[in-house]
């Protein structure tokens, strides 16, 4: 009996232990991981410095990451994907605010530039030579995650999201519309030659854009003012606000864009030929093919009405908790070297933020889907100059209040009302 | 006391085995719930400073339209979602549980298997079945001659998506609930009434209903918490567009101003000000309830 119940006790014991290690583990392997822990118990293993990553499926290459571990045989670099966008971001911060055995570096999205209030969390990359590599990158995105001053770096660029414009180039012919990129990227220079064109197209085929709040995301995208200045205070319903909106509402009220609806609605309408043209980021490629396989071959890409914009692209930094800096720079700098950059291209077309290698003819992109089109000559023009315009975190807010107003007007309200009633909504939310 | 920690040692062993439950329950769900009575008095971004605030989250939240339309809009869904489905759902636990009924085992897992099915891939079935221009739905409307609704522009409409989900995914828990209850009711109950010549409807208002008071209770109970609670429904339904106009809902309200605006101190007053409201209503079923009781 008893050495029954001393049997149970230890069986149970070893449960508990289990459990709790378990729960353990994961918070205490960035720092000392063994030689024993790394299995082979060769003598070189010992000296390995360890470097968590963090990073979203489609952030970078997991073969780039492979590379990396190859090309750095003294560092355990470990790779975490984690669930993109918002819980990417809530996780991230979570790690700030806790602080203890976070990751090392982390892969940062548009947001980047929101988290400058708080670059002592990060490394200061220009510490560790970035400035050396710094011609190599767009300039507007490198400045994305630079401090007005241009004295820190909390993140080196990945990719870029240049806006395009999308069009089907049988539905323009049969409107009559000379067809191929040039001339429509020539005839489309301002949003009016765009509706003009539109208006055409939907004449003749019934066609229309996609929804309102696309072309008010797509024009704001193009501004070099978003809702807050850079002093913090808002300026959302200032002009250059209140004239996207306007084009919007105008797009919208001549019959121009799709009804606003879900997302597989509009997929479904971009297969059968209700949407002929829209504006998209590069990364709209795979969406499109995946959407609208019926009308394989029938798509080309010209540059977008209003000029370059940008919708996306991501970076990488270094948590300021990282016991490693100097390997977390170089680590970064690799995944982020041209070179790398473009495997991502080929694998899932996140377009490079090099343009030293946007001529390589390891860049050509000919697609059956674009008509055997080379993308990356369309993209490449699409991403100089993009202009950046200052973010905060307060964005959400207004993009939220007006993108509901624009879609109250889709819904047949009065525009000057809803376009009021955004506005005093923001003011409220953001009083508080 | 120190003859309860005395029992606790001696019976070490099992409260070792216990007690991973309780440290994760205390470390997942206690330590934040009471954290959150914190945060509600302070406005914090998440990552910056937290400042006191006092109870401004609380005074703004009772100033915002939004909070308040997202209230009544929560109501009405509750109302819609579950009215119709509870009276269904005692409907079909009668005719189940009726003793011409064969094949009883095959209904209740059929009515049931909705509720275990993943509520995000559900959402997305109605999406498509409900959607303005390809839908299921619309299709077969026009084909028998009606015209088109388009179920995401109006706000009751997409309130009656959300509603016949809810519906869908609870009727049959609840029928089964339900249906348990009835088995308990004693069958002479039933011999006396018939041998006093009552109806099957006679029946049904006069012992069935007072019988499965509590267990009705029960539901409605749990509907009400759930109610409060929809979340996923809309959120899904919507996907990056949510809300839909008309399907607010406070969870929503307080996720967005969370988890979107980074506001998380008064997300964190939202969701007490949610306690108190749900807390309030369970009283009022249990009052309701009570009261027909003598």
């Amino acid at each position: 009996m008893k050495t029954k119940s001393f049997g149970l006790t230890a069986i149970l014991l070893a449960c508990v232990l289990l459990v709790l290690t378990a729960c353990g583990s994961n918070g205490s392997n960035g720092s000392n991981n063994t030689a024993s822990g790394n299995g082979n118990g060769e003598s070189a293993s010992t000296e390995k410095i360890p470097l968590k990553l963090w990073y979203w499926n489609g952030a970078i290459s997991d073969s780039t990451i492979e590379a990396a571990k190859a090309k750095f045989p003294n560092i355990d670099l470990q790779a975490e994907k984690l669930p993109s966008g918002d819980d990417y971001f809530t996780k991230l911060k979570a790690t700030l605010v806790g602080g203890g055995d976070g990751p090392d570096i982390v892969a940062m999205d548009s947001w980047v530039s929101s988290m400058l209030t708080y670059k002592d969390k990060f490394v200061n990359l220009y510490d560790q030579g970035a400035k050396d590599v710094q011609s190599k990158y767009l300039d507007w995105k490198w400045k994305m995650a630079a401090t007005p001053d241009d004295k820190y770096l909390i993140g080196m660029p990945i990719d870029v999201a240049p806006v395009v414009l999308y069009y089907r180039t049988d539905l323009l012919e049969k409107a009559g519309i000379p067809n191929t990129p040039d001339a429509v990227s020539t005839a489309v220079k301002t949003w009016d030659d765009y509706f003009a064109l539109l208006k055409k197209l939907k004449d003749a085929t019934g066609a229309t854009t996609g929804n309102i709040a696309d072309i008010y995301n797509t024009i704001m995208g193009q501004s070099s003012k978003s809702y807050f200045d850079e002093q913090g205070n808002y300026i959302g319903d200032q002009a250059h606000v209140k004239s996207a909106y306007d084009m919007s509402v105008k797009a919208d009220q001549e019959g121009l864009t799709f009804p606003y609806s879900n997302g597989s609605e509009q997929n479904a309408a971009i297969n059968n030929g209700k949407i002929g043209m829209f504006t998209g980021a590069s990364w709209a490629v795979g969406d499109l093919i995946s959407a609208a396989p019926d009308t394989k071959g029938k798509w080309n890409i010209a540059h977008p009405p209003g000029g370059a914009g940008n919708q996306g692209g991501s970076f990488f930094g270094a948590l300021s908790s990282t016991k490693h800096p100097k390997e977390a720079y170089e680590v970064i700098q690799f995944l982020v070297s041209p070179e790398n950059l473009v495997t991502a291209y080929k694998e899932f077309g996140n377009y490079p933020s090099t343009p030293e290698i946007y001529t390589s003819p390891d860049m050509v992109n000919k697609n059956e889907f674009f008509g055997n089109q080379d993308l990356s000559t369309v993209f490449a023009d699409a991403a100089k100059d993009v202009k950046v315009a200052h973010t905060d975190s307060r964005d959400t807010v207004a993009s939220t209040a007006i993108t509901d107003a624009l879609v109250a007007v889709d819904k047949k309200r009065d525009p000057v009302k809803s376009w009021q009633d955004a506005q005093d909504k923001i003011k409220k939310q953001l009083s508080h | 006391m120190g003859g309860l920690l005395k029992d606790i040692y001696k019976s070490r062993a099992l409260y070792l085995f216990i007690s991973p439950f309780y440290i994760l329950f205390l470390v997942f769900s206690v330590f934040p719930i009471f954290y959150s009575v914190f945060l509600s008095t302070h406005k914090w971004d998440g990552i910056g400073e937290m400042k006191y605030v006092g109870s401004a989250n609380f005074t703004y939240l009772f100033t915002d339209p939004t909070f308040w339309h997202a209230l009544v809009n929560n109501i009405i869904l509750w109302i819609l979602g579950n009215a119709p489905q509870l009276i269904c759902a005692l409907i079909v636990a009668f005719l189940i549980n009726m003793a011409i009924v064969r094949f009883k085992g095959f209904y209740r897992i059929a009515y049931f298997l909705p509720n275990i099915t993943a509520m995000v891939a559900v959402v997305i079935i109605f999406q498509s079945l409900f959607g303005n221009e390809y839908g299921l739905i619309n299709f077969l409307l026009q084909k028998v001659g009606l015209s088109r609704i388009e179920w995401f522009n109006s706000p009751f409409a997409s309130r009656v998506v959300i509603a016949a989900m809810i519906c869908w995914r609870y009727m049959g828990y609840n029928a089964i609930i339900y249906l348990s209850g009835l088995q308990r009711i004693p069958k002479d109950l039933y011999e006396a009434a018939e041998l006093d010549g009552a109806s099957t409807v006679q029946t049904f208002l006069r012992i069935t209903l007072p019988m499965l008071k509590p267990i009705i209770l029960f539901s409605v109970m749990m509907s009400t918490i759930g109610g409060f609670q929809i979340f996923t429904e809309p959120q899904v339904l919507a996907g990056t567009q949510s809300p839909y106009p008309g399907t607010d809902t406070v969870v929503l309200y307080m996720f967005r101003e969370g988890f979107t605006y980074q506001n998380y101190g008064y997300a964190a007053a939202v969701s007490w000000v949610l306690f108190i409201i749900i807390g309030l209503l369970s009283v009022l079923n249990w009052k309701v309830f009570n009261k027909s009781d003598d």
